[in-house]
């Protein structure tokens, strides 16, 4: 990946109801992150996006909405949080190739009030598998990945709960965050089980909202506003027999290690960088356990010493490798991923308006669960 | 209106028609022999598309599981219940309830069962092995 950057960023608020419909709360986000790069809307010229299940809407209403003269890219993906790092990588390659010069990247969604893609049914041909025991939520999966994870690893509940402390401890000062209420470990050993192993405090919040980038070229990105965030590498990776749909595991061998496991490599080889390089990261959280096996597999630790590297400390904002910055999904809510792109963007570009880490160059950044996902990396114009 | 591709499956429709008659049906492949669930119409091993139907044996060890508490979904079954996958002695994995939620572990060897499911249905259940 050559001369590509992010260039600003954009919200809608997060909240339980929006009263709002999900093309508002796009345009709203868009909006602000073409304002925030210091574009006129009239240079954009690319859109991409993905949905679930049909709970948004496609590029061309946005770019309907946005009055744009022209779309030049458009990309509607059908993808879970697969997707934020993955379409970012797309638009870095659109731009690369000349299809574009300016391509917004959006998630936006009804999430809380809406369709709730926590207990959504995933038609698909695995899916009367499922349905038949009642194994027909995504954190259901992921409970089952996270028992196996912590049995084969030798850790347990405690090694979730670190995540959870650790993250919530940035949500508090984060004024997007949904979650913004103290949590120590006791609090979470306390909490209610939901599908075990999973307690409340492992699962993301749900939440009504938009969140946006811009992507356009190193060079034009240092004529805007920002710094430039430049795209160093992007990967995207499903392994093998990934399954027949987005909830079927039962072909995947080992549920100890997902898609990062298997894209580390050649992510930080194409990035030119080490893992001792990394100054932060923000990885995908829908729930605790994704934390745990996402620094395992993009080896910023051992195997089996991911909780204990948690518990440290070693992930707070005076750590070693400050994580999740922004409270993840877990704290400020499930923008589905596209918030953990954002602020990685944020805190590359040093703009983080509370939790700015002070070392900011390298970021790795993460997005998906289990067979398959994507991650880049960030860093500073260098 | 969300077009369902499992809706008729031709391909699985022996898995459906053993299950109805109280048997656990795998496919096993004609040409890497590996014995393989859900049903698929290629091998996912070795790509081969021919392929036998064989009754499992019905034992196997617990390869993960995972305790509802709290109803998850909009027509979740009634809380507790336990979902487990099981690694069959034949190699592949297939989902199912455990009979019973407590005690369980990882690696347990369990035997399978065909039972009453939802909604006049059948489907799996596991049971501890030596358990009546």
């Amino acid at each position: 990946m050559t001369g590509a950057a992010i260039a600003g960023v954009g919200y809608a608020p997060f909240t339980r109801a929006s009263g709002r419909s999900v093309l508002d709360q796009a345009l709203e986000a868009c909006a602000a992150a073409i304002d925030d790069a210091g574009l006129d809307r009239s240079e954009v010229d690319g859109i991409a996006s993905f949905m679930l299940m049909h709970d948004s809407v496609p590029a061309v209403a946005v770019a309907t909405g946005l009055a744009l003269p022209q779309l030049r890219y458009s990309l509607d993906a059908q993808l879970g949080g697969q997707a934020p790092c993955y379409l970012v990588t797309q638009a870095a390659a659109a731009i690369a190739t000349g299809q574009a010069r300016h391509v917004v990247v959006f998630r936006a969604m009804n999430g809380k009030s809406g369709a709730r893609v926590g207990a959504m049914r995933f038609p698909g041909l695995g899916e009367p598998y499922r349905h038949e025991v009642g194994y027909d939520a995504y954190l259901m999966y992921v409970a089952m990945w996270a028992r196996r994870f912590l049995f084969e690893t030798g850790q347990d509940e405690r090694d979730l709960g670190a995540v959870a402390v650790a993250q919530r401890a940035y949500a508090l000062e984060n004024a997007r965050a949904i979650k913004r209420r103290p949590l120590d470990l006791e609090a979470y050993l306390a909490s209610t089980p939901i599908v075990e192993p999973f307690r409340a405090d492992d699962c993301t919040t749900e939440v009504d909202g938009a969140c946006a980038v811009v992507v356009t070229s190193v060079e034009r990105a240092r004529d805007l506003r920002n710094p430039p965030v430049v795209v160093a590498a992007g990967e995207y990776r499903a392994g093998v027999r990934p399954g027949l749909d987005i909830g079927d595991h039962l072909y995947w061998d080992d549920y100890t290690r997902n898609y990062t496991s298997l894209l580390a490599d050649d992510l930080f080889g194409r990035a030119g960088l080490g893992r001792a390089d990394v100054d932060l990261a923000e990885i995908y959280d829908c729930f605790t356990s994704t934390v745990l096996m996402g620094l395992e597999g993009l080896g910023l630790c051992g195997r089996g010493e991911s909780g204990g590297f948690v518990h440290s400390g070693a992930t707070g904002i005076r750590g070693a490798l400050p994580t999740n910055t922004h409270g993840g999904l877990l704290g400020e809510g499930y923008l589905h991923g596209m918030n953990t792109v954002a602020e990685a963007a944020l805190q590359v570009s040093g703009r983080a308006p509370t939790n700015q880490v002070a070392k900011h160059d390298v970021c790795v950044v993460t997005s998906g669960a289990l067979m398959d996902g994507s991650a880049l990396v960030l860093t500073s114009d260098r | 209106v969300v077009a369902d591709p499992a809706a008729d499956d031709p391909d699985s429709q022996f898995y459906r028609d053993g299950l109805a008659a109280g048997r656990l049906l795998l496919q096993r492949c004609a040409a890497c022999d590996r014995a393989r669930f859900p049903a698929l119409v290629a091998c996912p091993y070795c790509g081969a598309r021919d392929a036998s139907v064989v009754e499992a044996a019905g034992t196997g060890r617990v390869y993960s599981w995972v305790t509802a508490r709290a109803a998850v979904t909009a027509d979740a079954p009634d809380v507790p219940y336990a979902v487990a996958v099981v690694q069959l002695d034949e190699g592949c994995r297939v989902l199912g309830r455990l009979r019973e939620i407590d005690d369980v572990e990882c690696e347990m060897a369990v035997r399978v069962v065909v039972a009453p499911g939802r909604a006049g249905a059948r489907h799996l259940e596991f049971v501890r092995a030596g358990a009546p």
